[in-house]
């Protein structure tokens, strides 16, 4: 079994990049000129140095960072500037449940309504349903999510008023719609794209003409022997739709006044809040890295031929 | 040389090129869009920030040459519109030239030595892959400070990851192609082999990805100066216009629509003029 040093190694390198993630953004916010104290107004430099003092800015960066690594160890990702009552901490454990939420769902549709577009428009290639589809779907990838979200308030939220423009409220189902779908849209269009291009080259496998010849019905063979192989470029694509969805969630908790992690962030990085935007970095970076590790062992674990490589 | 007798590789492709009617038709729309970003806050006879009280939000007419309406403050968005492409198209085109440069450097050195080297460039690489880019440029320029300079700077330095691998892998195959040993066999100089082989060989993938990445560096800009982190007040670019139409969506939708619009076809014309420069250029890649 070659398979546990295969997890192993990639797991070390993994922990090794979010160490070095960690280092660089800390240096990155503590190197630079300028901090968060001297923003509009010139405080006295009694103030200042007090505030600095407070916030443990008065020492050294080796010492500063020793102390970061420490409490971060205990899930203490320091205090906030811009929120002086609240932790980094504090503020992304209220965040996170919502970004959370909207970010999973987006996921869901993104995959489940791409499926389902990219195996329709391959079954039918080259005929006008396809082309409608495509040509959707390539409109799709170029529309960035401010541009979409507005107009999607505009028709739903005041044109035909089902749905409210913003705010989170209570949390219900009418409050997700336009978020998910906004956030949803380009991942739809990338993964309809994808699973199309897949089913196809599929369709055309010597495996699925043997399938073919052995009189199986067309419903069969898809179900069986074309999806299970067609889907893998789009288990491999489920890294960069969560980046996607990551950034996007950005933009769309923005606009939709959410208050996410992704709107903590934004307002952390306007006041220069190094202790906000270094925490959510370090979040959705470990995330991501964690995440990838994840899709590569289930990608090993999904093709034959990969497994049989490792 | 015999060569010059028939058309050369360069004239095929332009042919080729021309025959694509969306990348001649998106090359069009691109430069009527710039003509008209040089041309529109030089010679319009409202100037960007010439705000009027008696003409607030006004929808667009063609009175008066409010082609697009006036804004809350009542200046004229027409001219605000070309004004903010200037900025998003320079910040678009000179953060792919940074780009540009840092990944054709980083790609070709990583192809050119191999090896340990190679391996470590190449995992650095995959390793920022892995991470949701927009959020480094945010640190960027939340460090930095958002001058307009360090955008460019910022977008530029985040985004040359595919171009290092797409050189990397260009420099990778030329290494050993026959066509280059023959040369260096009938021996003739570096400087010609490469000016004569390697260039014109990589030089194809690297145009494309170019022109497909400024759209990219143009919706990076629009969205960081839609999240105010960008391009700040008195400038503007589509993304901060974009912004400010959004919150005045119910009341004045041509402030959101124009800018939109004018972004959304910029970015498909780049990505007609890419794939069809695609086509044109890199002959083996076509399907």
């Amino acid at each position: 079994m070659k398979m546990l040093p295969f997890i192993l190694g990639r797991a070390v390198v993994a922990a090794l990049t979010i160490l070095v993630i960690i280092t660089a953004s800390f240096l990155l916010t503590r190197l630079a000129p300028g901090g968060p104290f001297d923003a509009e107004v010139d405080l006295d430099p009694l103030v200042k140095a007090n505030l600095e003092r407070t916030y443990g800015l008065d020492q050294p960066i080796a010492v500063q960072f020793r102390r970061y690594l420490g409490a971060l160890a205990r899930g203490d990702l320091g205090p906030s500037t811009t929120y002086p009552d609240r932790s980094v901490s504090e503020l992304i454990a209220d965040g996170l449940p919502i970004s959370l939420r909207i970010g999973l769902a987006a996921l869901a549709v993104a995959t489940s309504v791409g499926l389902a577009i990219g195996i329709t428009a391959a079954r039918a290639r080259n005929s006008v349903l396809d082309a409608g589809l495509m040509g959707a779907a390539s409109l799709g990838v170029a529309l960035p999510a401010f541009v979409t979200a507005p107009f999607l308030t505009l028709v739903f939220g005041i044109y035909l008023a089902w749905l409210p423009v913003a705010g989170w409220g209570d949390g219900s189902v009418r409050h997700w719609v336009l978020p998910v779908v906004a956030l949803a849209l380009p991942q739809i269009a990338a993964i309809s794209r994808l699973t199309r291009g897949a089913m196809l080259e599929t369709l055309s496998a010597d495996f699925v003409r043997t399938a073919r010849a052995k009189g199986l019905p067309e419903r069969r063979v898809i179900a069986v022997h074309v999806l299970p192989a067609a889907v893998l470029p789009v288990v491999s694509y489920l890294g960069p739709a969560v980046a996607g969805v990551i950034t996007g969630s950005v933009i769309i908790e923005q606009i939709f006044a959410l208050p996410g992690v992704g709107r903590y962030f934004v307002q952390g990085a306007i006041n220069r809040d190094y202790g906000l935007v270094l925490g959510v970095v370090i979040l959705y970076a470990s995330a991501l890295i964690l995440l990838n590790l994840l899709v590569d062992f289930a990608y090993g674990w999904l093709d034959p031929r990969a497994r049989a490589r490792t | 040389m015999a060569g010059s007798a028939s058309p050369g590789p360069l004239a095929r492709a332009l042919a080729r090129f021309l025959a694509n009617r969306q990348a001649v038709a998106g090359l069009l729309c691109l430069l009527v869009i710039a003509v008209l970003s040089i041309l529109v806050p030089v010679v319009w006879p409202h100037g960007i920030e010439e705000a009027s009280l008696d003409r607030i939000a006004q929808p667009p007419s063609f009175a008066d040459f409010h082609w697009f309406g006036t804004d809350a403050n009542g200046r004229d968005l027409f001219v605000r519109t070309f004004y903010g492409g200037r900025i998003s198209l320079a910040v678009g085109l000179v953060a792919t030239v940074i780009a540009l440069v840092i990944g054709v450097l980083w790609g070709a050195t990583a192809g050119y030595l191999g090896g340990a080297v190679d391996l470590v460039m190449m995992r650095i690489v995959d390793v920022l892959y892995a991470l949701p880019l927009l959020f480094l440029i945010i640190v960027l320029v939340t460090v930095f400070g958002n001058n307009i300079i360090l955008i460019f700077a910022a977008i530029g330095a985040v985004e040359w990851l595919t171009m290092a691998r797409i050189v990397r892998g260009q420099t990778i195959a030329l290494r050993n192609r026959e066509f280059l040993e023959s040369a260096r066999a009938i021996d003739l100089p570096n400087q010609r082999i490469l000016a004569r082989y390697i260039i014109p060989n990589a030089v194809g993938p690297v145009i494309v990805y170019a022109t497909l990445l400024v759209p990219i560096n143009i919706i990076i800009e629009s969205a960081l100066s839609f999240l105010g982190l960008g391009v700040q007040e008195p400038l503007t670019s589509w993304g901060l216009l974009i912004n400010q139409g959004a919150a005045q969506i119910d009341s004045a939708p041509w402030l959101l629509g124009f800018p939109a619009i004018l972004l959304v076809l910029t970015m498909l014309s780049f990505n007609f003029v890419g794939d069809g420069l695609r086509d044109a250029l890199d002959p083996g890649a076509r399907g």
